[in-house]
């Protein structure tokens, strides 16, 4: 048994709720370049407004989002505190500077401006791993989520990397002149490398908490892990060397990896003592139902049998618009509502009435945002994958508006920042006005 | 060995197949298969209480719950009468609610059959109760674990069944003749305070509500042992500002267990 005084080291809210805020502007800013770049999308996506619309969702949306939740669910998770609040918050701005600069230049094409503001992103993915890896370095048990987020951070350092030599490579040749096994290997080494664990790796720790279903175990742990640590390098060395059969063994370890989270997930669904699902846990659920059909595409790439930039088009869509953004958007509806209530009502409970976490959502707006983002993003991978600009502007639009009500949701709860409240006896809430403190 | 004092959560955790035998024993406890119903009463009812709650003798229960479980007692073995459980808890008070009193209705039948715990709810329209208020509770199963709790408190209830999986509880005030017992130091913790509170399996931040409410209670030298399945970092900074000191103990991978008390001035 280990008996300890536990550093108390007052836990972050406002901190990342700015991320989070941040990367919803982001999403909505996405998904109307999505309607208004429609005939750029009908067509191959090698095209500048296109990089600069995958970045957006890249960085601005699921890299800000990642950062942001990490800085809440490191201490939950992990149970450590986050080694510097300050140096979180200069690298939130770098980073917003960063996105903001890269983004511009790839939309105008301007190469050199590109590298510099890579260059302020690398800068501040560097500052959030180092706050990560001091964070979590005396970690009493590395357990699956720790190993995970390890291989996570090494895989953002790397992405990053990847990235910036890309970037430079533009003004300075020196890589080798075959550009897309390159972009192919960069793309796959940040979804697999950098997005994918974190999500797998928090998500064995955190739907348990929120499904209440017991902690997963058995054989999907080790072929989670071990399935990115060997299948992400041998996607990443196959795509960029051009060796099929490396590509292929590395795909199906990643496969294998992605059964086994998929196996822990309906797991945890089926022995979950929460008979409603929320919105958040529904939106989380719908977005591992993308996986499957992702699986089965990224494999028949690796074999040569599926090809062609529509369908490329349509498998990103698949995964980055399908399965990350989606279980993003259920974790930020359920991480919002509970920063706003630890900031506000936190001190209260236990001394006077205060509202339960239900009573901060929006749950029209959370219906609303699921039945639009789930629709918008089907409709999207068929048209994207039919070439049709028509379908793809319209898909756009029900993604705009599943975006903003998206939007509306979080705004809900984080407009009781301003505004506080208590349950009333029968049930029906009190709003008024915060006093402001001194 | 099964006895009286053990809780319906420990004797499930232990023998899962004896909840047949208490379906079998009395139709209450067939609310004991709805999961929010376990988690709430569970915990909170010794095998004792549960056969007062179902109107059977403690004994009977005892004696099928451990002819089931194939547990035999030194009594049994030697021959010799097994003493009879003698009541550990006095009789809950129930009486008539005052006329005068104005109802205010809590229902939280709709929170259980969803799968919310209504703890928070019930206490925070406790806590906003006003003096010449009752609290007219509507719950599908007698609560009889908030008897205890709300009578610390110093609330009197009155139980009317409506029909079955059907109850209305009036929570009401003491009458002035008979206030609340007042919390005196003792050396020796309260039995209500160094009951374990099991959070686990609890969704954020209901632990943390639930670890809070119960710090009123706590005397000067009692102490609160939370049972938890992780470190609760968002905890540790709110005891601290009301003035408890804690302490973390993991005795297993998964579980935690938080001690807190009350800090002495001697030792800020």
């Amino acid at each position: 048994m280990t008996v300890t005084a536990f550093p108390s080291r007052r836990p972050f809210t406002l901190l990342p709720l700015r991320y989070f805020v941040a990367a919803a502007v982001a999403y909505i800013g996405a998904a109307a370049g999505v309607a208004w770049l429609a005939p750029e999308l009908s067509g191959h996506y090698y095209h500048p407004r296109i990089l600069a619309l995958t970045h957006v969702l890249a960085l601005g949306w699921i890299t800000m989002t990642i950062m942001g939740a990490s800085y809440q669910l490191v201490p939950v998770a992990l149970e450590r505190p986050v080694w510097s609040e300050r140096l979180a918050r200069w690298q939130f701005v770098i980073f917003v500077i960063g996105v903001l600069g890269m983004v511009s230049h790839f939309f105008i094409g301007e190469w050199s401006g590109l590298v510099w503001g890579a260059g302020v992103v690398g800068l501040a993915c560097g500052l959030h791993v180092l706050n990560v890896v001091l964070s979590i370095r005396d970690v009493s048990r590395w357990h699956f989520t720790a190993r995970l987020v390890v291989t996570a951070l090494a895989g953002l350092v790397l992405t990053v990397l990847f990235g910036f030599a890309l970037g430079v490579d533009k003004v300075w040749k020196f890589m080798p002149p075959t550009l897309f096994p390159s972009l192919h290997a960069h793309v796959h080494l940040a979804l697999l490398g950098w997005v994918a664990p974190m999500i797998i790796g928090v998500g064995a720790r955190v739907y348990p908490m929120f499904l209440l279903a017991r902690e997963p175990d058995g054989w999907p742990e080790g072929a989670q892990f071990f399935g990115i640590v060997v299948g992400v390098p041998a996607v990443v060395t196959g795509l960029m060397l051009d060796v099929v059969v490396v590509t292929v063994a590395g795909a199906l370890a990643v496969s294998a990896a992605i059964v086994g989270h998929l196996v822990w997930l309906a797991d945890m669904a089926r022995t979950r003592k929460r008979p409603e699902l929320d919105w958040g846990l529904r939106f989380v659920l719908t977005a591992a139902a993308f996986l499957p059909p992702a699986v089965v595409m990224g494999l028949g790439f690796a074999l040569d049998v599926v090809e062609g930039p529509r369908l490329g088009l349509a498998y990103a869509v698949l995964v980055i618009g399908g399965w990350v953004s989606l279980t993003i958007v259920g974790m930020t509806l359920k991480i919002v509502p509970f920063l706003v209530w630890y900031r506000v009502y936190a001190p209260l409970a236990g001394r006077e009435p205060v509202p339960s976490l239900t009573d901060l959502s929006s749950p029209w707006a959370e219906r609303a945002a699921y039945v639009l983002l789930t629709a918008g993003t089907l409709a999207l991978v068929v048209a994207t994958a039919a070439g049709n600009a028509g379908w793809i502007r319209v898909s756009g639009l029900v993604l705009t508006g599943g975006a903003v009500a998206f939007g509306v949701a979080i705004g809900a709860p984080l407009s009781r920042l301003i505004r506080r409240t208590a349950v009333a006896p029968n049930g029906r809430l009190l709003i008024f006005e915060r006093k402001r403190s001194a | 060995m099964i006895d009286a004092k053990v809780t319906v959560a420990q004797l499930l955790e232990e023998h899962p197949d004896l909840l047949l035998v208490l379906e079998e024993s009395h139709p209450h406890f067939r609310h004991l298969r709805n999961r929010v119903l376990r988690k709430l009463m569970a915990p909170r009812v010794t095998v004792a209480r549960a056969a007062r709650i179902a109107g059977i003798e403690p004994d009977d229960l005892l004696a099928k719950l451990r002819a089931a479980a194939g547990e035999v007692t030194e009594a049994e073995r030697s021959g010799a009468p097994e003493p009879r459980v003698a009541p550990s808890v006095p009789p809950p008070t129930d009486v008539r609610p005052p006329a005068s009193l104005r109802r205010v209705d809590v229902d939280v039948r709709a929170d259980i059959a969803g799968g919310v715990e209504p703890f928070a709810r019930i206490m925070a329209a406790v806590k906003a109760l006003g003096p010449d208020e009752a609290i007219v509770l509507r719950v599908p199963f007698e609560p009889v674990p908030l008897y205890d709790v709300l009578g610390k408190r110093g609330f009197s209830h009155w139980t009317e069944p409506e029909r079955p999986g059907d109850w209305s509880v009036w929570f009401f005030r003491a009458a002035p003749s008979s206030p609340p017992k007042p919390v005196t130091p003792t050396a020796t913790p309260s039995p209500g305070a160094s009951a374990p509170l099991d959070v686990r399996g609890l969704e954020p931040p209901m632990p943390l509500v639930v670890v809070l409410e119960r710090l009123d209670a706590l005397g000067p030298d009692d102490e609160l042992v939370v049972v938890h399945d992780r470190r609760p970092l968002f905890l540790y900074p709110q005891l601290e500002d009301r003035g408890f000191v804690h302490r973390t103990e993991e005795a297993e991978p998964g579980v935690v267990r938080i001690l807190i008390r009350r800090r002495h001035e001697s030792a800020r």
